[in-house]
């Protein structure tokens, strides 16, 4: 035992003190929270911030919005608008980045062939489809930046709405989805052969056909869009409203007296924890509508594995 | 035992069992068990395959996170059928 205290020992004796270390720490915190309050004062006077019932916001408070115009007899709404505001940025921006495409890429270039490329091609397409997915790149890119992109506005500063929780936009690209995979599929194998293989996969004992072919028939062609559609949908709405209820929250906790004007950093900072786990989702469902997407396309491709 | 009917009937107006709420809370409750178990398994899973062959860390990666979607997708259908009982 003395061998190993002697070979033990440390070559720098005594470790600064630990009092003046403490002392910066709770200096610094406490500075921190005179800064916040400073500006939950600002705030307060500067926004009119009085409301100090807390009313957590209802779904219709945060999704419904009224028509700013009309085109017709169509009504246009705020998420109509960024959502065209968004497929123009796509379009503005993958025509300056492949427009005049040089073999050494410029930087938009650079990380757009990342993004496309590497990403899309190499982990999505030729993950799930096999050789045949490099013919399907465009519409899974097309699919991925175009949901990426619409998610993404959920935590945009100014614009603050997910595009893709108006349950419209998730199930118009599901039935556009369904009809891509099942015409894959029927173009390829005839149309009874198609159903054929999805019905009756091989390699199944001849008596649980009968169980399972109903199941795989109304699991392949009913229940995948609206899985397909509802996921995405769900999760943008489930992060929207917990931000909402989390700020509303945090409002309240300004508008009551200087000890919410302390103590909202509590909800606040949850928040903002939650704006950077909301964008893992955000992220999460765009790549999975996507490769769910190539998925079924290989199964439509490859029907018999 | 008319004063037993005429408590039982002022009980009754008075706390009015919602069957909404009820209808509320258990689509939800129910609906979180499986896919809290399944999301459970699949990253326990994930973290013993990287254990085993770090190597292997990409894919597994990647399967794991398709996933935890498609369980996860189960408990939000509960979220969603939570506001359409009525």
């Amino acid at each position: 035992m003395t061998t190993v205290s002697a070979t033990a020992a440390p070559l720098v004796t005594g470790t600064p003190p630990e009092k003046k270390k403490k002392g910066g720490r709770l200096l610094k915190i406490a500075g921190f929270l005179v800064v916040t309050t400073g500006i939950a004062y600002a705030a307060a006077a500067v926004f009119n911030i009085h409301h100090n019932v807390f009313a957590a916001p209802t779904v219709t408070e945060l999704f419904t919005f009224r028509p700013i115009f009309k085109i017709g007899s169509w009504d246009v709404t705020f998420p109509t608008l960024v959502m065209f505001g968004m497929t123009f940025v796509i379009i503005v921006l993958f025509l300056r980045g492949f427009g005049n495409a040089k073999v050494v890429p410029g930087k938009l270039q650079n990380v757009l062939e990342a993004g496309v490329f590497d990403f899309v091609r190499d982990q999505i397409a030729l993950t799930a489809i096999g050789p045949e997915g490099a013919a399907w790149v465009p519409f899974l890119t097309a699919m991925f930046f175009w949901i990426f992109f619409n998610n993404f506005m959920s935590i945009f500063p100014i614009i603050q709405f997910p595009v893709t929780s108006r349950m419209a936009y998730p199930a118009t690209l599901a039935i556009m989805v369904w009809f891509i995979y099942n015409g894959v599929g029927i173009k390829q194998n005839g149309f009874f052969k198609y159903f054929k293989n999805i019905m009756f996969p091989p390699g199944v004992p001849k008596a649980i056909y009968i169980l399972l072919s109903p199941i795989e028939l109304f699991s392949t062609v009913f229940v995948r869009p609206i899985t397909l559609s509802v996921r995405l949908f769900a999760n943008m709405v489930a992060g929207h409203l917990i931000l909402g209820v989390l700020f509303v929250g945090s409002s309240v906790f300004i508008a009551g007296g200087a000890l919410g004007k302390i103590g909202y950093v509590a909800p606040f900072g949850l928040s903002i924890l939650l704006m950077g786990l909301e964008l893992f989702v955000i992220f999460m469902q765009a790549f999975i509508f996507t490769i769910l997407t190539a998925v079924y396309l290989g199964g439509a491709i490859h029907q018999e594995h | 035992m008319a004063v037993l009917a005429a408590i039982v009937t002022f009980l009754a107006q008075a706390t009015t069992i919602s069957t909404k709420g009820i209808g509320q809370g258990l689509v939800y409750g129910l609906a979180a068990i499986g896919p809290g178990i399944g999301i459970g398994i699949i990253f326990g899973k994930a973290i013993e395959a990287v254990a085993r062959q770090p190597e292997a860390r990409g894919q597994v990666q990647t399967l794991m996170f398709i996933g935890f979607a498609l369980a996860e997708a189960l408990a939000l259908f509960g979220f969603v059928l939570f506001f359409i009982v009525k």
